[in-house]
């Protein structure tokens, strides 16, 4: 479970990006994050997933405080999560299944079974045929799917997804709901901001709304 | 099931190589900047020992003479000797009688003035040369030559065993400050070198932290990175260093020999190459290690 006590974020300026959030996401929930751009969203995914400190108020995963945890454990809680972030893209230099791979490399797991393992992830999103090849090659869907495979691959037990669907076709963008879907069946959490709430409205368990840093609407 | 550390490391050291391959002209660029810095000490050292070297070889032994009493018999002179040349401080005695100290003086500007006199002014005396050179070693040798029986005057040339001692000194000094600066600033170049490596890659380690990248981890390949350049400067620095000291040896060499010197070696080739080596790859990691952590610091 994850809980967001008067959390807020003051960048310099003053922007108050996020404004005394108070938020509770139960394990296993799908949720939709709505909300205009600059509303707070990008702010929030990047404050639960431990890529920024708060200006205050707290993040807590299972009643652990993250900001107690240090710069010694802040890569450890990261690892709970998938991330679908536009400031984690994949990287360009390295093949499809190299981006796949970086959280099992990272998380120390053998070489030949992290590939295996992406091996498998990407025929899950239907890119086996295209591991060798270099991001930029790909399509923008390809691209989408490939980032969900790397955000699934170490079966993390979260995942956030900022704008998954954004500038994909219908189709590509159904397929990325699909795969978002069959992932959230398997018992993870998704937490998932997008403009296209139609898209979601099946799968989706629970929606809020944020306007200028503050919660202003939470429908389940 | 974890990876072993040598996996890990297999890792690093191919994303450092791949690193240096994305850029070669600045790798090599980088790398004579750094070999640069290492030959050019090193040549000053090597002329620096060999010049020493020289001195050593050109009588700066320091010698003490000491001068019998005028009345003192011989056979007691010689006995005083032969107690000096089983001295362990000693070594070397020589002993000069009366008559061929006089013999000696007679060839120099003096010799009209001594034929004048009637008898030999001179007293039997004996030349030291003590095994250690060290001024306080020498003063103290002198000091015991002083109380001997039977020892009228010492006398010994302090002032120019001083002199070589802090010439020498002085060499080695000027030596080490140059090793020290160059070292500096071939830490700093390796700094910088990581440092833009660090910058270029600010992408791809923000995607690493995302992802749940330890600093160790995101780091690795930049310590490599920073021993490799070292090791590759340090290799192509020994071999300027090996070239410049080729070019340079046949005339400090036949310098040598015309002044009776035997040859100039200061010390040899291989040893000079391999400390180039180990000092290029250590100042490397030295580097990126400075670099890494000033990075992690800045951006937490």
């Amino acid at each position: 479970m994850i809980r967001c006590e008067k959390l807020a974020k003051i960048y310099p300026g003053p922007v108050a990006a996020l404004v005394d959030l108070d938020l509770t996401i139960p394990a296993g929930q799908f949720l939709l994050v709505c909300g205009h751009s600059g509303a707070g969203k990008t702010t929030l995914f990047r404050l639960i997933a431990g890529l920024e400190t708060p200006t205050s108020g707290t993040v807590s995963v299972n009643e652990h405080d993250v900001a107690r945890l240090g710069r010694g454990g802040l890569p450890y809680y990261r690892r709970r999560f998938g991330l679908v972030l536009a400031d984690a893209p994949l990287l360009p230099q390295r093949t499809v299944a190299e981006n796949v791979a970086l959280p099992l490399l990272i998380a120390g797991v053998p070489r030949r079974q992290a590939f295996e393992r992406v091996a498998l992830a990407l025929e899950r999103v239907g890119l086996a045929g295209r591991a060798h090849e270099l991001p930029p090659t790909l399509s923008g869907g390809e691209q989408q799917r490939a980032a969900i495979a790397r955000a699934v691959v170490h079966r993390p037990s979260v995942v956030i997804a900022d704008e998954p669907t954004a500038q994909l076709d219908h189709d590509s963008a159904k397929e990325v709901v699909r795969l978002l879907r069959a992932f959230h069946a398997a018992g993870v959490t998704m937490i998932i901001a997008t403009h296209d709430e139609a898209l979601f409205s099946s799968v989706a368990q629970r929606r809020i709304v944020l306007a200028h840093g503050r919660l202003v609407e939470d429908a389940r | 099931m974890k990876r072993g550390w040598w996996e890990g490391q297999a890792e690093a050291l191919g994303r450092a190589l791949a690193l240096l391959r994305t850029a070669p002209l600045v790798t090599a660029v980088v790398t004579l900047v750094l070999a640069t810095a290492l030959a050019l000490p090193a040549a000053m050292a090597w002329l620096g020992a060999g010049v020493t070297q020289w001195f050593g070889r050109q009588g700066t032994e320091p010698q003490i003479t000491a001068f019998f009493r005028q009345k003192l018999a011989r056979e007691e002179a010689l006995a005083v000797v032969q107690r000096w040349r089983e001295d362990e401080a000693v070594a070397r005695v020589v002993f000069v009688p009366r008559e061929e100290a006089l013999a000696r003086l007679r060839q120099t500007d003096l010799g009209a003035a001594i034929e004048t006199l009637p008898d030999n002014p001179l007293p039997d005396a004996m030349t030291l040369v003590p095994r250690r050179h060290a001024p306080p070693e020498v003063a103290r040798l002198q000091q015991r030559l002083a109380e001997e029986t039977g020892v009228e005057a010492v006398q010994v040339d302090t002032a120019w065993v001083e002199r070589v001692h802090g010439l020498a000194r002085a060499g080695t000094m000027v030596a080490a400050a140059l090793a020290a600066w160059f070292a500096l600033g071939m830490l700093a170049q390796t700094y910088l070198a990581i440092r833009l490596q660090l910058v270029a890659a600010a992408q791809e380690i923000a995607v690493l932290r995302a992802l749940g990248a330890t600093d160790g981890y995101i780091g690795r390949p930049f310590r490599w990175l920073g021993w490799l350049q070292g090791l590759f400067a340090g290799c192509v620095g020994a071999a300027l260093w090996g070239g410049l000291i080729a070019w340079l040896a046949p005339p400090f060499d036949e310098l040598a020999r015309l002044y009776g010197l035997g040859g100039f070696a200061p010390f040899p080739l291989w040893t000079g190459a391999l400390v180039l080596v180990a000092a290029g790859a250590v100042l490397g990691a030295l580097g990126a290690e400075i670099s890494l952590r000033q990075f992690f610091r800045a951006s937490p």
